[in-house]
């Protein structure tokens, strides 16, 4: 699961709310909007809220507001779905990619152009790609899960630096977009294109959930929730998810 | 109904929001109901956290918490828009109306008779209480069920008293009871307009009265559609008539034999009436029929103070001119509204002439009134067909005149009674239509009529008012009508004037006036713990046959051969 192959990206530099990552190749960037994750090393020590073992006195209002799709949701935190149930996960933070850009890793050496071709540089100044440029994404901490249960909350701490960032798999989103507490979050975030963050994760978990409809009306409902005094930002967002 | 599914009894529709004791509470509906599926009239529970709350829908509104929404509705090609919109920044609200409340440890105190008897007995009415307090935010709502239907309105096998008029809107099959010994025991209304099924109905109450033995009935039959054959609007046959389904137990008279004849019926009694059964009062309800004015009405009473209430009339239609200028000359009276209220007088006993006798110079044999009250005593229902004679005057100088002296053998009846040693006499239920012609604010106060409505249930007798426009009838007698079954009504006064004297009216304003134009009513009022809409059950099919059939004291096979063959 943690194989070296996967790795988008290596932490460079972390805050409670968000990340910044450098991508292991140039120009190759995790998707704007996509789902990524990293290790968290949380002191054993640290008072984690961790409800799994007392009475969760929202239980069931949770199950009646998210409908279906709290069943995923509640699997994991359950840890039903897991054959292990009695063992404990890695903790792990959840970020969606909320922007990426390519920059000269001296800022005080702006870039100049070459006039070539990408492949006749490549060949003939490979510095250029390896050491001159650099590709990072910065990525919104939206959930972390403690090792026992998932929280759609930020984590007691950001995230150390240096710690391998990879790309969620289908059934991961699947279960992060099981309940929608992330919207809020994204949507409330200064970010400038966070209607586009906002679209562009909805979009990724459509496709990870095989293109349920229903997905995107309960997304829209949460969205309608969130955004009811401001019904043209509603109207943007749902035009960029419409299938 | 093919809509009837859409939402199943018991199912949870929405939440309370908002609302207060004296305007009605409001639920938000559900985000996955639909408004379309919720219809004004249907009867829904409230559960409080102390009490349910028995309750009407009375109106139903779209909402939206999102203003510029208005301004930019989604395409309606856009599907998914519409669909995020629907139950979040738009939704519906449904106004109800409580009408009981049930405290819940009542209610789990009865339940368990409710499975045992499976029926509504056991529960006693009383413990439903008039609403003092509204259930707190977010109560659920939930349709009625069958259970509800029963605990408050009561089924018909737990009690002889409860008798099944109807559904509530939605729920097929489930009995809304009239309880029938309330309804009696007072003055009652059947309104609507015409053809909405008024006369079904009362044809429905009618039998339930007979058939469980709760009162005799007199019904002066307008347009002869009681006794014998009714019609039924759109074609289909002929349905039977009281005579038909209580045989020995319904006596049809009738004022026009020849009719009577002519349709196959058979009368047991034909009515004729004398002139010295006439008095001064008959004749000044007929005041807007024969235009007649106040002098000529005092002239009345001049020609009473010389020749007696029996001969006063058949002495003025025998005069002639010198006649009355003697009578005048000798009694101050002013002759030419003496010749006037002659002449009026001739064209009444002329129009009525085939049950107006001169006894005077006929003689009568048989006092048709007397044979009535016999009937009645003896515990026989009566219908009084018109046939021909069905102009308002002459069925409202016959249906006077007949009650005056049936009211007056009552008094004295139950005077006797009083006293000790007679027995009371039977509970007697008067069906008259056009009702608004004999309790009108101008007659009201004359006619007998107006005097059973009001002074009801002293000396057991009740009407049972049928009437298309509610708006004519007096209303101080309206308000003392005990209950009232109303179909469709649409002019702003009729509504008015049936909701004259019930509590937060506004409501049900709303509610009467979306009923279906057929078998559909609102039932208010004292044979009813709560107003409820009803979907009429349908009279004369073969489950209606069947329930009048049954328990009606003779064996079941025999009354529904003889009904049958009546009708072959």
């Amino acid at each position: 699961m943690t194989e070296e192959s996967e790795h988008v990206g290596e932490i460079i530099e972390a805050s409670t709310t968000e990340f910044t990552a450098e991508c292991r190749e140039l120009h190759a960037p995790p998707p704007f909007g996509s789902f990524v994750k990293a290790s968290l090393h949380l002191d054993s020590a640290a008072p984690t809220p961790d409800f799994d073992h007392e009475q969760d006195p929202f239980a069931d209002t949770f199950s009646s507001r998210a409908g279906r799709f709290n069943s995923d949701f509640r699997a994991v935190v359950d840890g039903s779905s897991e054959p292990d149930s009695g063992s404990l996960r890695e903790p792990t933070i959840y970020a969606i990619v909320h922007q990426s850009a390519t920059t000269p890793v001296d800022s005080s050496r702006p870039v100049r152009a070459y006039w070539k071709d990408e492949e006749t540089l490549a060949r003939e100044q490979p510095e250029v790609f390896e050491w001159v440029l650099v590709t990072r994404f910065k990525a919104s901490v939206i959930a972390h899960d403690t090792g026992s249960a998932i929280r759609q909350f930020l984590p007691p701490k950001p995230p150390n630096i240096h710690t391998n960032v990879n790309a969620c798999t289908p059934a991961e989103i699947r279960i992060l977009t099981s309940r929608m507490d992330f919207l809020r979050t994204l949507t409330s975030s200064p970010n400038s294109a966070a209607d586009e963050v906002v679209a562009a994760c909805i979009r990724e978990a459509y496709v990870a959930r095989n293109g349920d409809f229903d997905f995107l009306v309960a997304a829209g409902k949460e969205l309608a929730g969130l955004l009811k005094d401001d019904y043209d930002r509603l109207q943007a967002i749902m035009r960029r998810v419409a299938p | 109904m093919s809509d009837v599914s859409a939402v199943k009894p018991g199912t949870e529709i929405g939440q309370i929001v908002s609302g207060s004791l004296l305007e009605g509470l409001t639920m938000k509906l559900h985000p996955e109901g639909s408004v379309e599926d919720i219809r004004a009239g249907r009867f829904v529970v409230i559960e409080g956290a102390k009490n349910h709350y028995f309750s009407m829908i009375t109106d139903v509104k779209l909402g939206t918490s999102t203003p510029g929404l208005m301004d930019d509705p989604p395409h309606r090609d856009d599907t998914l828009m519409r669909m995020v919109l629907s139950g979040t920044s738009t939704y519906g609200t449904v106004e109800l109306r409580p009408m009981l409340m049930l405290p819940k440890a009542d209610l789990n105190a009865l339940t368990p008779t409710l499975s045992r008897q499976g029926t509504g007995e056991g529960v006693s009415q009383d413990d439903l209480r008039p609403v003092k307090t509204i259930p707190g935010h977010f109560s659920p709502v939930r349709t009625a069920t069958e259970a509800d239907v029963s605990r408050i309105f009561g089924g018909e096998e737990a009690d002889s008293k409860f008798f099944h008029i109807g559904a509530p809107l939605d729920m097929d099959e489930i009995p809304v009871c009239l309880n029938l010994e309330r309804f009696v025991e007072r003055s009652n209304g059947i309104f609507g307009k015409s053809g909405t099924g008024k006369t079904f109905i009362t044809r429905i109450a009618l039998c339930g009265i007979i058939k469980n033995r709760k009162a005799v009935n007199l019904i002066f039959d307008m347009h002869s559609e009681y006794g014998w054959k009714g019609t039924f609007e759109g074609g289909r046959d002929a349905v039977r008539g009281l005579k038909q389904y209580f045989q020995d137990r319904v006596a049809v008279f009738t004022l026009d034999p020849e009719s009577a004849r002519r349709r196959g019926v058979s009368v047991d009694f034909e009515v004729k009436i004398p002139f010295s059964q006439l008095t001064v009062d008959d004749i000044i309800l007929l005041r807007d029929e024969l235009n007649l004015t106040p002098t000529t009405m005092e002239t009345c009473y001049a020609l009473v103070s010389r020749f007696g209430d029996e001969r006063w009339l058949g002495e003025l239609l025998k005069m002639d001119s010198d006649d009355i200028t003697t009578f005048c000359e000798t009694n101050n009276v002013n002759q030419s509204s003496l010749s006037a209220l002659q002449r009026k007088l001739r064209v009444l006993a002329e129009s009525c002439r085939s049950f107006l006798i001169d006894d005077s110079q006929h003689g009568i044999d048989v006092d048709a009134v007397r044979q009535i009250v016999g009937y009645l005593q003896s515990g026989k229902h009566v219908v009084l067909e018109f046939g021909q004679h069905s102009h308002p005057m002459q069925y409202m100088l016959v249906a006077n005149i007949l009650t005056r002296r049936i009211h007056s053998a009552w008094v004295r009846m139950k005077e006797e009674a009083q006293s000790g040693g007679q027995a009371e006499p039977p509970q007697l239920v008067i069906t008259i239509e056009e009702a608004h012609k004999f309790l009108s604010p101008a007659l009201a106060g004359q006619t007998i009529f107006g005097t059973i409505a009001r002074e009801m249930r002293k000396y057991n007798v009740t009407l049972l008012v049928v009437d298309q426009r509610p708006s004519g009838i007096d209303p101080e007698i309206l308000s003392q009508v005990g209950t009232k079954i109303t179909c469709l009504l649409n002019d702003d006064k009729d509504i008015d004037a049936v909701l004259t004297g019930v509590s937060n009216a506004s409501g049900l304003r709303g509610v009467l006036a979306s009923l279906d134009s057929k078998q559909q009513a609102l039932v208010l009022g004292h044979a009813v713990p709560m107003p409820v809409v009803i979907q009429t059950r349908t009279y004369d099919d073969e489950d209606f046959r069947t329930s009048m059939a049954r328990g009606s004291g003779t064996d079941e096979q025999s009354v529904r051969r003889d009904i049958d063959k009546d009708f072959a």
